[in-house]
C-alpha cells in the first residue's frame, strides 16, 4: 500500500472517529440542555433541539456506517468487497456432503470465484479487519462514555453542585481513552499497510495423487523477511469436557510448498508466484461428521517488518479418487 | 455402517440397514448362513490418524425372546476405489 493510500485510510478513519465523537458530544449536550433546568447561556446555540439531535443523529450514525465499511474494505479485493456488497459475508465457506461423495463436503463456495491467471479464485477465511474493528469498537465505546460523563460534570457545574469524584475519574478515564484511540489508529496503520492475499487454483476439488498448478499474489508495499506457502491436513475433533464443548485440531500432514526470504513487494508490481500442489497418494480425503473432520488447506504466511506478520488459510477440498471408467470389450 | 473413535465424539453412519423378524424364521436361526448384498459408497474410507479413526464394520444385533441382546461386529476396511488390493 502506498504511503499516500495509507495516510489517506488512516486521515479517513481518524475524521469519522472525530466525527462520531463530536457527534455523541452535541447528543448528550442537546439533551442534557432539554431535560436539566438549568442556565446554559454558555451553551446557548440558538439552534433548535430537534436541528441539533437530528444534526447529532446524522454525525453518529453517517460517521459509524463509514468506519463499519472502512473496515470491512480492509485486506480485501475489489472483487472481494464487491461480493460483501452483494451478499454478507460468508458464514459458511465448506458446504455439505454431496450424494456422490457421503461425509465428503462439496466445494460450491470454494469454486464461485474465477481466477484471473488460473481457473478459480479461492476464498480466504481470515478477515484481517477482525482485530481493527474491536480496537475501533472499544475506542469509539469507552469516548463516547467519556463524553457523555464530561457533560454530566459539566451540567453539574452550571448547576452548582459540582460532581468532584466524578470530575476526578474523568482525567484517568480519559487517559484510557486516548489510549484506545492511539491503539485503534496504530492497528488500522499496520493492517492497512498488508495487502490482501490472492490464491488461484487450475483445478477443483482435488484428488490424492494427482498435481495441480496454482498461482499465489501478494498485495502491498513491504519488505517481507520471510514468506511460506504450505499444504495442511488438519484432523478437527469436538468434544465434551465437563459442561465444556472443546475443539481440537492436529495437522497431520505439512508440506512446504514455498519458502521464500527477503521478498520485495511493491505497489505498482504486486508479487506474485506459480507453484505446484501435488496431494499425497495415499492421503485421507476430506471429511465431515457432526463431530469429526478432515479439513484441507492451503496456507500462506508473511513475516513483514514494521507490519505485523500475516497469515491467509485457503481452504480446499480433497475428493477420494474415483476408478477410471470401464472399457466395454466390444 | 461405519462410525469413529478418537479424541471426539462418537460419530456414526448406518449405510445400509436390514431387520429379520421372528417371522421370517419360524423354526428359529439354526445356524445356515445368511445373505447379505449391499453397495458400499467411495467415501468415507477407513481411516487410522492422530485424533481420528473411521472404522467400517458389519454389525449384528440380536434380539433374544427374554429381553437380551447379543451384539456381534465384524470390522472391515474400506479402501479407497484406486488403492491397490
Amino acid at each position: 500500500m502506498a504511503a499516500a493510500t495509507l495516510a489517506g485510510t488512516v486521515g479517513e478513519a481518524a475524521f469519522l472517529a472525530t466525527l462520531f465523537l463530536a457527534g455523541v458530544l452535541v447528543l448528550a449536550l442537546t439533551v442534557a440542555q432539554r431535560f436539566i433546568p438549568i442556565a446554559w447561556t454558555p451553551l446557548a446555540t440558538g439552534l433548535g433541539f430537534w436541528l441539533l439531535l437530528v444534526l447529532g443523529v446524522v454525525m453518529v450514525v453517517l460517521s459509524g456506517t463509514g468506519l463499519i465499511l472502512g473496515i470491512l474494505r480492509i485486506g480485501a479485493s475489489s472483487e472481494r468487497r464487491n461480493a460483501i456488497a452483494q451478499r454478507a459475508e460468508e458464514l459458511e465457506l465448506i458446504g455439505k456432503s454431496a450424494a456422490e461423495f457421503p461425509s465428503v463436503p462439496q466445494d460450491n463456495r470454494l469454486t464461485d470465484s474465477p481466477g484471473v491467471k488460473l481457473r478459480y479464485r479461492l476464498p480466504a477465511t481470515n478477515w484481517a479487519g477482525k482485530r481493527v474493528a474491536a480496537a475501533a469498537a472499544l475506542a469509539l465505546m469507552w469516548n463516547a462514555v467519556l463524553l457523555v460523563l464530561l457533560v454530566v460534570v459539566i451540567t453539574s457545574f452550571w448547576s452548582e453542585r459540582p460532581r468532584k469524584v466524578l470530575l476526578a475519574l474523568l482525567f484517568p478515564m480519559s487517559g484510557i481513552g486516548i489510549w484506545a484511540l492511539r491503539h485503534y489508529i496504530s492497528c488500522l496503520r499496520k493492517t492497512s499497510g498488508v495487502g490482501a492475499t490472492i490464491l488461484e487454483i487450475d483445478q477443483h476439488p482435488l484428488r490424492p495423487g494427482e498435481t495441480y498448478d496454482a498461482y499465489v499474489v501478494q498485495l502491498g508495499k513491504m519488505q517481507l523477511q520471510s514468506l511460506r506457502v504450505e499444504l495442511i491436513c488438519e484432523e478437527e475433533s469436538t468434544f465434551r469436557q465437563g459442561t465444556d464443548l472443546r475443539i481440537d485440531r492436529t495437522p497431520v500432514i505439512s508440506e512446504i510448498l514455498l519458502d521464500l526470504h527477503n521478498v520485495p513487494i511493491d505497489l505498482g508490481r504486486p508479487w506474485e508466484q506459480e507453484f505446484r500442489i501435488k496431494i499425497p497418494s495415499q492421503a485421507m480425503h476430506s471429511f465431515r461428521s457432526p463431530h469429526n473432520a478432515v479439513h484441507w488447506k492451503v496456507v500462506v504466511r508473511g513475516e513483514a517488518d514494521p507490519w505485523p506478520s500475516f497469515c491467509q488459510s485457503f481452504p480446499v477440498i480433497v475428493q477420494p479418487k474415483i476408478p477410471p471408467p470401464k472399457r466395454n470389450p466390444r | 455402517m461405519w462410525f469413529t473413535e478418537g479424541k471426539g465424539d462418537e460419530d456414526i453412519h448406518v449405510h445400509h440397514f436390514q431387520r429379520y423378524s421372528a417371522s421370517h424364521y419360524p423354526e428359529g436361526l439354526s445356524g445356515q448362513p445368511q445373505f447379505l448384498r449391499t453397495q458400499l459408497p467411495v467415501s468415507p474410507i477407513s481411516y487410522h490418524g492422530k485424533l481420528l479413526r473411521i472404522c467400517w464394520c458389519l454389525r449384528l444385533r440380536l434380539f433374544i425372546e427374554n429381553g437380551r441382546e447379543i451384539v456381534a461386529q465384524h470390522p472391515f476396511v474400506l479402501l479407497p476405489s484406486h488403492a491397490p488390493r
